[in-house]
Order: C-alpha cells, then sequence, then structure tokens
C-alpha cells in the first residue's frame, strides 16, 4: 500500500474565480467594524465562488477591515476560504485590473501584480481600518467562515508593508484551491484540508527550509507557492500566529516576526486545528499530520520541518479545549489509522535460506553440467563466430565492447513491415451490437465464446446492464462471463439471478461485483442451497470486497465441484476462510487465485498441501509467502503444477526459484515479476529445471550480477530462453536491465516460432542492431511491448 | 477486382435459400473456412466444382458476407474506409463471421 501521504487536493484553477472577482468593486466605504462587517452578502459577492454566501459578505467585509473581538475560528479552511474571497474583493477593489490579473494568473507574476493591488488597497484601508496596522488577530473567529476569512485576510493584508504584498495576495487565490464546499461538517473539512494543506505545507516548509535566513517575505511566499496549496496563506497564517502570544497580538510583532529570518509557517497540515491552536497558542496535536510534527506542547516541532522559530511558540497555551479536544481526538485516530499506511521494510535477515547455497560466489554457474551450461555455451559459441565475422571485414568499425549485429532491412516483399490488420466481421459484427446492447433481444443460439467476446466489448463500452446482463442469464447458460459488474446494484443483481437456471452453469465470472455480492444476496441468489451450482467448474470474483468467509462457505456448498476459483482482491477473505474452503474442496480444487488477499500463507500451506490436484496456484502481492511456503509447496506439489504467480511477493529469494527448477519440471507458466531478490542463479536453476516454459513473465528483477563477467545477466537470461523457450508464447522481461543482444538473438532462434508475446519494456539496452527476426522465415508477433525502449526493436514479419 | 474474370478465379457461395453468389476466389478465401474448403485436399467437390453451400446462413447475410469480403480486399490494399452494418442483421452476421471464421 503506497504511504498515504494527502489526499491529492485539486488545485482550484484561480481562473473560474477570477472572473467572479472580476466584477470591480468600486470601493464601498468602509463598514463598520464589528462582527457585522460579515454581514449580509451583497450582491457582487452573490456570484462569488462556490463557497458561498457568507464568504463573500466576509469578503467584503474584509476590504475594509474592521478590528472586531476576537471570537474562536472555527476553520483555518474555511476562514482562508473567505479570507481568500475576501483578499480577492478587496484586492480587486483596491486594486486595478492588474491586481486581479495577477490574481487570476497562479504564478509568481500573479503575485507580483497582485501584490502591488495589495499594497495599495491595503494603505487604503489602513486608513480606513484606523490603524489596524497589520496583523489583526482580533478579528472574531466567528462561525461564518467568512468571519474567519475575513480575519484571515486582514492579517494578510496587514503583512504588506513590510513584506511584499505578493505573497499575500498570492495567498488568497491560493487559498481558493481549499475546495471545501460544506461548512458543516468542520471536522472533514478540517481533515481534506489538513491533508491537502499537509502536503503542500509540507513541501513548502521544505521550500522554505532552503530559503531560510531573512529572505523576503515574498521569497518564503514563493517557497510555499510553489505547490499550489491553497492553505498556503493559512498556512503563513498559522506561522504569523504561532509567533503571537495570544490572539491580540499587535501587527507590530507580526511585522517582527515577518521581517526576521524565521522562516513562515510551514505549519504542516491541519489547518483547522492549527488555527484553533494559534489563536490560542495550544498544543497543536497534529493528528494525521501527527506523525509528521510532533506537537509537544510547543506550537509545532517545527524542528521537524527544519523551521527555526519553532521555539518562539512555547508560550503559546491551550486555551480553547474543544479544539484541542479535537486535535486529541482526531490524533487518536491518526494513530489507529497510522500503521495501515506504514511502509513495511522486510526485515532484511529473514527466515531463509540466505544460505542461497547456490550462491557460492566462486562457482560459474556457467560451469554446471546441465541445460543452462549448454545453452551458455552455445551463446559463446555464437559470440564468437559472430566477432569473427566481424572483426575479419571492418573491424575498425567496431565501435562498443557489445556484440553488433548487422541488420538489413529485409528486401523480400513478402516479408513487409506489419500488414495493417483489418478488422475482421466478426470483431466488426461484435463492436456493432455492442454499442446497440439494448436493442439486442435474445441470445439464443450465440456460442459461448461469441457470448464472452460480446459481453467483454459490452462492458469495456460500459453499456452493460440489467436488461443485457438478463440476456445472458437467460436460459440456461452454461457459461456466463462478466468482466465487470461494477455497474450493478444489489437489487439488480439480486433480480437478475434469483430466477436463474443454473443447473448446467459451468464457468462464471463476475468480476469487479463488489457492489453487488455481499454474502446475503450470494446467499439468496446463487448459493441459495446446497448443490444449487451442481455443474460449477470454474468461478471468478475478482474484486468482491464484499464477500467474507461464511459467503464463500455457502459458495462452497452450493457448488461442490468447483476446480478453479479466482478470489482476488476479495479483501474481506481470510485465512481461515481461505483453509475451511479449500479442505471442502480437497479432492476437486485445481486452481486457486489469491491475488492480494488479506492472508497469512503460512497458516493456509497445509490445507494447501493436502490438496489431491493443485494445478495453478497465485498468490500474488500476498507479502506473507516466503521461501519456506514455496519449499514445502513445492516439495508436495512440485510434479503437478503448472502454473505459479508470484509477482510482488518481495521476500522470496532465489532459493525459492532453486526449489522450482528442481521440483516443477512440468511448469508451463511462471510468473516472478517485482521481486527483487533474485538473482542469475535463479536464472540458471529454472533453465536447468523447467524445459518448457509456455509463458514466463519477468518483470524488474534486478539479476544481479554476482560474477564479475560483463553481460553475465544478459547471457544468463538467453541461456534461460535458450534451454527451456522451446515453447514460449508469452514472454515478459520488462525491466531487466541487462537484457541485450544475446536475449534477442535467442529469442529470434529459439522462440520465435511459438511467441505470440512479447514485452521487452525499459530494456534500455537493446538497440536497433539487435534483430529478432533475422533467420525466421514464419514468424508472427502478436503483440510487442516495447515501452520506454529507446531504439525501436525490429520485430515480426508475415502475418 | 480485375474487370475481366476468368471463370477459375470465382467462386460460388450458395445461400440457405437457393441464391448463388459469384465472388472472386481472392475474396472468398479472406474466410478462413471457405479457404481450408478450397484448398485442402479432402472436400472434393468445393475444390472441383468451386461451390460452396452454406445451408444455415440465409441470402442477405451471405450477401453482406460478400460485400465484406471485398471491403477486406480494399481495406488491406490501403483504403479504409467503415463498413456499416445494419443493427437488424448484426446477431446472424455475427455468427455467420464465426461460422466463416472471418
Amino acid at each position: 500500500m503506497t504511504v498515504l501521504r494527502s489526499r491529492e487536493v485539486p488545485p482550484p484553477s484561480p481562473l473560474p474565480r477570477t472572473p467572479t472577482k472580476r466584477t470591480p468593486r468600486k470601493n464601498s466605504p468602509p463598514l463598520p467594524a464589528s462582527a457585522d462587517a460579515l454581514g449580509p452578502p451583497t450582491p457582487s459577492r452573490a456570484d462569488a465562488p462556490s463557497t458561498g454566501g457568507p464568504r463573500t459578505a466576509a469578503a467584503n467585509a474584509l476590504g475594509f477591515r474592521a478590528p472586531s473581538p476576537v471570537a474562536p475560528r472555527r476553520s483555518s479552511r474555511l476562514a482562508s476560504r473567505s479570507a481568500e474571497a475576501a483578499a480577492v474583493e478587496s484586492g480587486a477593489s483596491g486594486m486595478g485590473e492588474e491586481g486581479k490579473e495577477g490574481r487570476g494568473r497562479s504564478g509568481k507574476r500573479g503575485w507580483d501584480a497582485s501584490g502591488a493591488g495589495w499594497s495599495a488597497s491595503r494603505s487604503e484601508e489602513g486608513e480606513e481600518g484606523g490603524g489596524i496596522v497589520g496583523f489583526d488577530l482580533n478579528l472574531p473567529a466567528v462561525e461564518s467562515p467568512s468571519g474567519t476569512a475575513k480575519k484571515r485576510r486582514e492579517r494578510g493584508k496587514a503583512v504588506d508593508p513590510t513584506v511584499s504584498s505578493e505573497s499575500i495576495s498570492e495567498e488568497p487565490t491560493r487559498m481558493e484551491v481549499i475546495e471545501i464546499e460544506s461548512d458543516g461538517a468542520q471536522e472533514e473539512v478540517d481533515m481534506v484540508a489538513s491533508r491537502g494543506r499537509r502536503y503542500s505545507s509540507s513541501e513548502k516548509g521544505k521550500g522554505i527550509m532552503v530559503e531560510d535566513d531573512a529572505p523576503s517575505f515574498s521569497e518564503k511566499g514563493k517557497g510555499i507557492m510553489v505547490e499550489d496549496d491553497a492553505p498556503s496563506f493559512s498556512e503563513k497564517g498559522k506561522g504569523i500566529m504561532a509567533e503571537d502570544d495570544a490572539p491580540s497580538v499587535a501587527g507590530a510583532r507580526f511585522y517582527e516576526f515577518l521581517d526576521g529570518d524565521r522562516s513562515p509557517v510551514h505549519v504542516p497540515e491541519r489547518d483547522s486545528g492549527e488555527e484553533d491552536n494559534w489563536a490560542e497558542g495550544g498544543t497543536i496535536i497534529d493528528d494525521e499530520k501527527g506523525m509528521m510534527v510532533l506537537v509537544q506542547g510547543k506550537w509545532l516541532t517545527m524542528g521537524d520541518l527544519g523551521v527555526g522559530w519553532v521555539p518562539k511558540t512555547e508560550h503559546y497555551h491551550v486555551e480553547r479545549d474543544p479544539a484541542v479536544r479535537r486535535k486529541e481526538s482526531d490524533r487518536r485516530k491518526a494513530k489507529e489509522l497510522a500503521p495501515k499506511f506504514a511502509f513495511f521494510k522486510p526485515e532484511e535477515e529473514d527466515d531463509s535460506e540466505e544460505g542461497d547455497s547456490s550462491g557460492s560466489p566462486k562457482d560459474d554457474p556457467a560451469d554446471w553440467p546441465g541445460p543452462f551450461s549448454t545453452a551458455v555455451k552455445i551463446i559463446n559459441d555464437r559470440e564468437k563466430r559472430l566477432e569473427s565475422r566481424q572483426l575479419r571485414p571492418g573491424s575498425a568499425l567496431f565501435k562498443s565492447s557489445e556484440l553488433r549485429i548487422e541488420w538489413v532491412p529485409s528486401s523480400d516483399p513478402e516479408r513487409g513491415c506489419l500488414k495493417r490488420l483489418v478488422p475482421s466481421l466478426r470483431d466488426l459484427a461484435v463492436r456493432a451490437l455492442s454499442e446497440n446492447a439494448a436493442e439486442i433481444e435474445s441470445l439464443d443460439g450465440v456460442p459461448n465464446e461469441l457470448r464472452h467476446q460480446l459481453s467483454g466489448c459490452i462492458c469495456k463500452r460500459r453499456t452493460m446492464d440489467e436488461h443485457v446482463l438478463d440476456l445472458f442469464v437467460r436460459g440456461s447458460p452454461t457459461e456466463i462471463r462478466v468482466p465487470d459488474c461494477s455497474w450493478a446494484s444489489e437489487e439488480e443483481f439480486e433480480r437478475i439471478f434469483v430466477g436463474a437456471n443454473t443447473d448446467q452453469l459451468a464457468v462464471l465470472q463476475l468480476d469487479l461485483c463488489g457492489r453487488c455480492l455481499p454474502d446475503y444476496i450470494l446467499s439468496s441468489t446463487l448459493a441459495r442451497s446446497p448443490n444449487k451450482l451442481p455443474s460449477l467448474t470454474t468461478v471468478s470474483l475478482r474484486g468482491a470486497y464484499r464477500l467474507s468467509d461464511d459467503g464463500l462457505d455457502s459458495l462452497a456448498s452450493a457448488a461442490p465441484l468447483l476446480s478453479s476459483i479466482d478470489l482476488g482482491e476479495c479483501s474481506l477473505i481470510t485465512s481461515t476462510g481461505i483453509t475451511s474452503l479449500v479442505e471442502k474442496l480437497n479432492p476437486v480444487l485445481r486452481e486457486l487465485y489469491l491475488d492480494d488477499c488479506h492472508i497469512d500463507a503460512m497458516f493456509i500451506l497445509p490445507a494447501l498441501m493436502n490438496l489431491k490436484k493443485l494445478k495453478v496456484l497465485s498468490v500474488a502481492g500476498i507479502e506473507s509467502v516466503t521461501n519456506q511456503f514455496v519449499h514445502h509447496l513445492v516439495s508436495v506439489h512440485g510434479a503437478s503444477l503448472k502454473e505459479l504467480v508470484f509477482t510482488g511477493c518481495k521476500r522470496l529469494t532465489t532459493a525459492s526459484v532453486k526449489a522450482i527448477g528442481e521440483k516443477c519440471l512440468q511448469l508451463r507458466s511462471l510468473d516472478l515479476r517485482d521481486l527483487v531478490r533474485l538473482d542469475d542463479y535463479a536464472l540458471v536453476h529454472l533453465a536447468n529445471g523447467c524445459t518448457s516454459f509456455q509463458k514466463l513473465m519477468l518483470r524488474h528483477n534486478p539479476f544481479r550480477l554476482k560474477l564479475t563477467t560483463l553481460h553475465l545477466s544478459d547471457k544468463a537470461v538467453a541461456a534461460l530462453l535458450e534451454a527451456s523457450g522451446g515453447s514460449l508464447t508469452e514472454l515478459s522481461l520488462n525491466n531487466i536491465r541487462e537484457v541485450s543482444n544475446f536475449t534477442a538473438q535467442a529469442i529470434a532462434i529459439r522462440c520465435s516460432l511459438t511467441l505470440r508475446m512479447l514485452d521487452l519494456s525499459f530494456c534500455r539496452k537493446t538497440t536497433d542492431e539487435v534483430e529478432l527476426s533475422r533467420s525466421l522465415p514464419d514468424v508472427t508477433l502478436r503483440f510487442v511491448i516495447v515501452t520506454k525502449t529507446w531504439f525501436l526493436l525490429c520485430t515480426v514479419v508475415r502475418a | 477486382m480485375s474487370p475481366e474474370m476468368k471463370k477459375e478465379e470465382t467462386v460460388k457461395l450458395i445461400s440457405a435459400e437457393g441464391f448463388e453468389f459469384v465472388v472472386d476466389k481472392q475474396a472468398a478465401m479472406v474466410s478462413q473456412t471457405i479457404r481450408n474448403m478450397l484448398t485442402s485436399p479432402g472436400n472434393f467437390s468445393e475444390t472441383q466444382l468451386g461451390e460452396v453451400t452454406f445451408p444455415e446462413i440465409s441470402t442477405p447475410i451471405l450477401e453482406k458476407i460478400c460485400q465484406y469480403f471485398y471491403w477486406h480486399l480494399q481495406f488491406a490494399s490501403g483504403k479504409e474506409t467503415e463498413f456499416h452494418i445494419e443493427p437488424e442483421i448484426t446477431l446472424e452476421l455475427m455468427m455467420a463471421a464465426n461460422y466463416l471464421h472471418t
């Protein structure tokens, strides 16, 4: 799971807002400096951005800042929003066109322009406000967001004189970024806001760190603004606040702060909380950020972020209990949630088999007897031949130390470039049908293959709905495949399947059915009674995130002949459920796909070992799969295993692959993607053991070179292909760094007859000269994926 | 499509109702099924007479299929146009195309 640092806060483009702001506001006389300043929204505000009336009202008031009694601030975010609206308004009023434009632009330029405007407006406001010089912390933290906004705004403005106004003006714009619409859910808003801010603030913080001493405020502002994050202003505000002892800090303090070399707020996140806190200087307990910012009775251990002025805030006291309490509870919540997002670093020492006995580094694997060494010899011979051939004529041209294979475009007209694939009539018809899916009356007589293609096409086009699915379910179908059931609701699903005749149903695929398939629906439709699905052998319920162990149990009772189950990404299933399922289906289960389930591999191992006929096992993405698991599994089932998928099982090392190579001689398909602890010996073992791969998927395996010979990995892969690639139909060498000429040659020579899918993405060492189809008369490569390969691979030929 | 069609280069496709469609051999070969019928040594009558009967395919469908053959050849030679399929016949056309491997 990725570490969730912050929710992505889509930066609102200032543009949509600017038009509204652009309504020129004449300088209206200052409103009375009182809480009423926040008064009723004025018509000009009416078209304010979505934040709504109160904000605009506040904005109005803001322009004319009136000192008002400090009121508890509820949400910095909303405050900032209104503040920014207000700022915008005032800016609009005060500044000229350029101000508005400045605001519209989200860059620094905008700042400048608006900054200028700001100063102008500020000065006049200053006059109006009667000396609310700079920072007026006395603004009431009123309930209405506008109120707080007002405050913010004023504060921001106050800063003007000493700092370039750019930053300030920029902030209001920035603040608009906060998209919190609802005034109500303060908490959520705060959360969201804070998260968004968190992100930016942390970024900002970093940004500011760099320019720590006595940068101009605008610089600081820039640092902050870079993130284009709304809360910037609030951040700043916070910083400012932090500086102050009490909400009623005079502007002078603020200036002092600003002038100082302290970087402004990099208050990480928790806008709302922070705001509250700063007002009272309480302990800011950053829940979510808690991890990042330890609030230890100080304002924010900005030390974490390297912010210099942390100590200053010590004198802040918790004055407002509710806010603090909220912070506390939020923090607790965050602590509970945190482990979920924690990044797990697998212990290096781990249980294995670091006795990678295969790895006696002195021992050159190429010397070991077996198919691998034979293959390596072949490759070496080839290399020598090529070298000698090339050395003869223009050896002077030999620039690189790598083997260069001369490539000449084929002049044979028949073997032209990829023939433009004409869409078949069947595909055209399926496409046409899927577009008009609603008009299909019946699918009687349509063979299964066509049905599947049709349902796939319809799902892709998102035209699948209850009526269409009903067509597939009607009658007594033998196979139903729906790759995407996410459109269905519980009622629809129930309606469709409650009357379905499932006697002959052998294959059922309902992927992405999470929304519509909780346990009780399953029990009321498909698994209504034991043996309701008498012929069902294959079921796929990928993404059934509401299915729990009980549902699985009822399914197993209803379908006693189930031999292939796909439970990928069923998050509610536990190891116990799997174990009981496996035990129930002990005599018949052949294929089990457990991708990305939250289970413990070792727990289910005994049940797996008892299976009689296991042929396919996929445990992709399950972190608890270890070498031990693999060892035991293959020792029991090795001889009959046909397909193994270990994508992303990061703990596996070469020892597992060795076990696989030794025991799973009939293996047809192996997926070792994203296993970063494999080295070249793994390839050796595979080559020596499994001789008949049909599908080999490797991705991002480093295959670290343990020997000193250059290009060993390339040769090792080539040797593997040479030895075992005779029947390869799908090959993926995605991001295997060392893949280069030898591998290409091996592919061309050995795999070309059968290969249907080839993936050489990110193999940067392959070059133009690599020729895959040089000597092969009839090669049909259906898919060649060459993403990010810097040079083109010439491939294919003939249709 | 050459203006003068030698007899040896055409085949006759017969629908369920008995309608006969005479098409180029090259066009008919777009269908793998027909290609196999005409080139494999086993089906003597088809190969020798140059006629293939399709008792399950109705006339309008077979007509559309022949149109597709020519469209396919045109597409492969570079002229890419759109092949429109009337909604009413789509389902049957799909099944016939499936049968004909085309």
